[in-house]
C-alpha cells in the first residue's frame, strides 16, 4: 500500500520510491530496501503498477514504475480499509483517554 | 519473451543500479567511497534473499508441483520393478495392437494418394437412383467412356480429369509366363497425377489417337526389378501382354503403384482397351460403368464448388436419357474411393477397432488390478501424507501422474513395437492368401494421424486404469490406516495462547 501511495505522485524508479517513503514519513518508516523489489514484482504481477524504461535525473537509464488504473482503484480500497481500521482503534482508545483525564 | 522471463532477467540489473544510486547518495552526504558502499549494502539487507523473493513471485506453482510429482512417480515405479514391468508390458501390447490396426486402416482409407499435391486430387463417382439397366464392370459407380468425355469437356473446375480402368488382367509372355494386373488409363493419367515416370516418358497425345494402334506401355518399378531384373536398356524393348507386343516407353517411380490398394504392374492407353481385353469393347458402350475418374481441382476452388459444377453436368447427361437419375459423390482421393467400397469399410473397421479396443480394455483392467493391489501396501505412506495436510486433490494428482507415466511408457513401447512389426505381420498375412489373390499394398508408415491416435489412446488408457485406484487410495481415512499400519498417533496440544496483536 505504501508503494502505491507513493506512486500516486507520479512515476518513479525503485531507489526514488524508498527515498520518498523515508522522506514523507519523516524517517519514522525505515524501509528495508531489499524488500522493495519482491513487493514491486508482486504489484506488477497483479497489474497494479506498470514498468517502463526511462532515464533518471542524472541521465542514467532506470526502470520507472507507475500506477495503473487498477492500481489506483486498489489504493483507494486499501486507503479506506486502513482509515476504517485506524478510526476503529482511535474510537476504542478515546474512552480510555477520557478515563485517564478525568 | 514472456512477461515472467522479462521481469526475472531485469532483476539483477535493477538491484545493482539501486545499490549504485544509494552508494552515490552516501558519497554525496560526505561518507568515504569505501564506507558508502558498505552502508548501502547494509541498508539494503540480504541481496540474495531479495532476489529469491522477487523471483518466487513469478514461479509457476503448478509446474513445480508437476515436476515434483513426476520425479516422485518415477522413483516409486523404479522401486517396484515387477509391477512397473508387468504394467508397461500389458499396456504396450494393448496400445500396440490398436495403433497397428489403426495404421492399417489409415493406410487404406484415410491417407491421401502418394502424389504431389494430393489434397487437390478428388475422386468422382456416380450413384444411380433409377431402375434402368446398366452394364457394370468392377463397380456401378464408375463411368462410361462417353460420360467421361462429357465431364472432361464441360467441367470448369478441374485443371485435368483422368479416367482409368483398374484390375486389368493380363498374361505377360516370354520365357516364363506370368499373370499381372494393370491399368488402362487415359492419356493425361501421369500428367494430371503429376507422377511422371522415373525413366522414359508417360503417354503422348499421339499414343492415344488411333484405336487399337498404340502399342505402348509404362511398367511399374516392381515389375521392372522383379521380372526384368532392372534391365537398364528395357526402354524401347517390347513386352508381350495377352499375346500382343507393346513397346516399353516408361518405367514408373518406385513408390508409385497406381491409385488402388492392389498394385498395378503396367499402364496402357485407353485406346488399347479392346486389344488388352479381347471380346470386350467397352469404349463403344455408352451404358457401361467401367472407368474410375480422378480430377485435379484448380487452385482456389472449394470442394463444394466442384460438387456444384459437376452436378450441373450430371443433370445435363440425365436429361439426355429418359428416366435416368444420378447423383455424384466427390471427395478427396484416397486409396478407397468408390462409395461401395467405403460403405463396406465402416462396418469392417468398426468391428476391428472395437475388437482391438477390447484387448486394450482388458490390459487396462489388469493394470488397474495391479495398482489396486499395490495401493494397500502404500496405505501408510498416503495416510501419513494426509496427516501432514496433503489435500485430496493434490494426492489424486500425484497418483494420476504415476498412472500417466506408466501409460506413456507403455504407449511409447507399444507404438514402436507395432510400427516396426506390423509391416512384417501384414506381409505374412498376405502370403497366406490363396494364390490367385493379388497382394494388397498398404502404406502403414506412421503419419500425423497415427501418432495423434496413439497419444490420445495413451492418455485415455492412463485415466481408465489409473482413476479408480487413485480415487480409492486417496480416500480420507487417516486414523484407521495409521492404526492398521502399526503407528500410534499422539496429538499434542500447545499450551498457552497466542500473543496479542496490539
Amino acid at each position: 500500500m505504501l508503494i502505491l501511495g507513493t506512486l500516486i505522485l507520479g512515476p518513479m524508479h525503485g531507489h526514488a520510491i524508498t527515498k520518498a517513503i523515508e522522506f514523507n514519513s519523516d524517517d519514522v518508516l525505515q524501509v528495508e530496501q531489499g524488500s522493495l523489489y519482491p513487493a514491486l514484482h508482486r504489484l506488477i504481477k497483479r497489474r497494479w503498477i506498470s514498468v517502463q524504461e526511462g532515464t533518471s535525473e542524472n541521465n542514467r537509464r532506470a526502470k520507472f514504475y507507475s500506477l495503473t488504473a487498477k492500481g489506483r482503484r486498489q489504493l483507494e480500497i486499501e486507503t479506506s480499509k486502513w482509515g476504517k481500521l485506524t478510526g476503529a482503534i482511535a474510537r476504542i482508545l478515546r474512552p480510555a483517554e477520557s478515563e485517564s483525564k478525568s | 519473451m514472456s512477461r515472467r522471463k522479462k521481469m526475472i532477467e531485469g532483476l539483477d540489473q535493477d538491484i545493482r543500479e539501486h545499490l549504485e544510486r544509494e552508494t552515490q547518495d552516501n558519497i554525496d552526504r560526505g561518507i568515504s567511497p569505501a564506507e558508502a558502499r558498505f552502508a548501502a549494502l547494509r541498508k539494503f539487507g540480504n541481496v540474495t534473499q531479495a532476489k529469491e523473493s522477487a523471483r518466487e513471485v513469478w514461479s509457476l506453482l503448478w509446474l513445480d508441483q508437476l515436476l515434483q510429482d513426476t520425479r516422485f512417480g518415477l522413483r516409486m515405479l523404479w522401486r517396484t520393478p515387477e509391477l512397473t514391468f508387468a504394467a508397461v508390458l500389458a499396456i504396450a501390447l494393448g496400445i500396440g495392437a490398436n495403433v497397428g490396426i489403426f495404421s492399417v486402416l489409415n493406410g487404406i482409407a484415410l491417407r491421401l494418394l502418394p502424389v504431389l499435391g494430393a489434397e487437390q486430387i478428388v475422386s468422382v463417382s456416380q450413384i444411380f437412383h433409377d431402375h434402368l439397366t446398366r452394364n457394370t464392370h468392377n463397380e456401378t459407380s464408375m463411368f462410361s467412356y462417353s460420360e467421361y468425355l462429357e465431364y472432361r469437356r464441360q467441367s470448369r473446375v478441374f485443371s485435368g480429369l483422368l479416367a482409368y480402368e483398374p484390375f486389368v488382367d493380363a498374361t505377360l509372355g516370354g520365357d516364363t509366363v506370368q499373370q499381372v494386373l494393370g491399368t488402362v488409363a487415359s492419356c493425361n493419367y501421369f500428367e494430371v497425377l503429376g507422377e511422371h515416370p522415373a525413366q522414359g516418358r508417360g503417354f503422348l497425345a499421339t499414343d492415344c489417337a488411333a484405336l487399337g494402334g498404340n502399342t505402348v506401355v509404362v511398367i511399374s518399378d516392381d515389375l521392372w526389378r522383379g521380372r526384368f531384373a532392372a534391365d537398364p536398356l528395357l526402354i524401347g524393348k517390347r513386352i508381350i501382354l495377352n499375346r500382343i507386343a507393346y513397346t516399353v516407353v516408361g518405367i514408373a517411380h518406385g513408390g508409385f503403384r497406381g491409385t488402388e490398394p492392389i498394385p498395378s504392374s503396367f499402364w496402357i492407353p485407353l485406346s488399347m482397351q479392346k486389344v488388352i481385353e479381347p471380346g470386350q469393347n467397352r469404349l463403344a458402350d455408352d451404358n457401361m460403368s467401367w472407368l474410375a475418374l480422378l480430377g485435379r481441382v484448380k487452385p482456389g476452388i472449394t470442394l463444394d464448388q466442384v460438387r456444384a459444377g459437376l452436378a450441373v453436368i450430371a443433370s445435363r447427361i440425365d436429361r439426355l436419357h429418359p428416366g435416368r437419375q444420378t447423383s455424384l459423390t466427390v471427395h478427396v482421393a484416397t486409396f478407397l474411393v468408390r462409395p461401395e467400397e467405403r460403405a463396406a469399410l465402416i462396418p469392417v473397421s468398426s468391428v476391428l477397432l472395437v475388437a482391438f479396443g477390447l484387448i486394450l480394455l482388458l490390459a487396462c483392467a489388469n493394470v488397474a488390478n495391479l495398482l489396486l493391489a499395490r495401493s494397500t501396501v502404500r496405505h501408510r505412506e498416503i495416510a501419513l501424507r494426509q496427516a501432514i495436510g496433503a489435500g485430496r486433490g493434490r494426492l489424486l494428482r500425484q497418483l494420476l501422474t504415476e498412472s500417466f507415466l506408466l501409460s506413456l511408457m507403455g504407449g511409447a513401447l507399444g507404438s514402436v513395437l507395432a510400427l516396426s512389426s506390423f509391416p512384417t505381420l501384414m506381409r505374412f498375412a498376405m502370403a497366406q492368401l490363396p494364390h490367385p489373390f493379388p497382394a494388397v499394398s498398404v502404406n502403414i508408415l506412421p503419419d500425423v494421424r497415427v501418432l495423434v491416435y496413439s497419444l490420445m489412446l495413451t492418455l485415455a488408457t492412463g485415466i481408465v486404469f489409473g482413476l479408480v485406484p487413485a480415487l480409492q487410495s486417496s480416500r480420507p481415512d487417516v486414523n484407521t490406516a495409521l492404526k492398521e499400519g502399526g503407528l500410534i498417533l499422539i496429538s499434542a496440544t500447545r499450551g498457552g495462547k497466542c500473543c496479542a496483536i496490539l
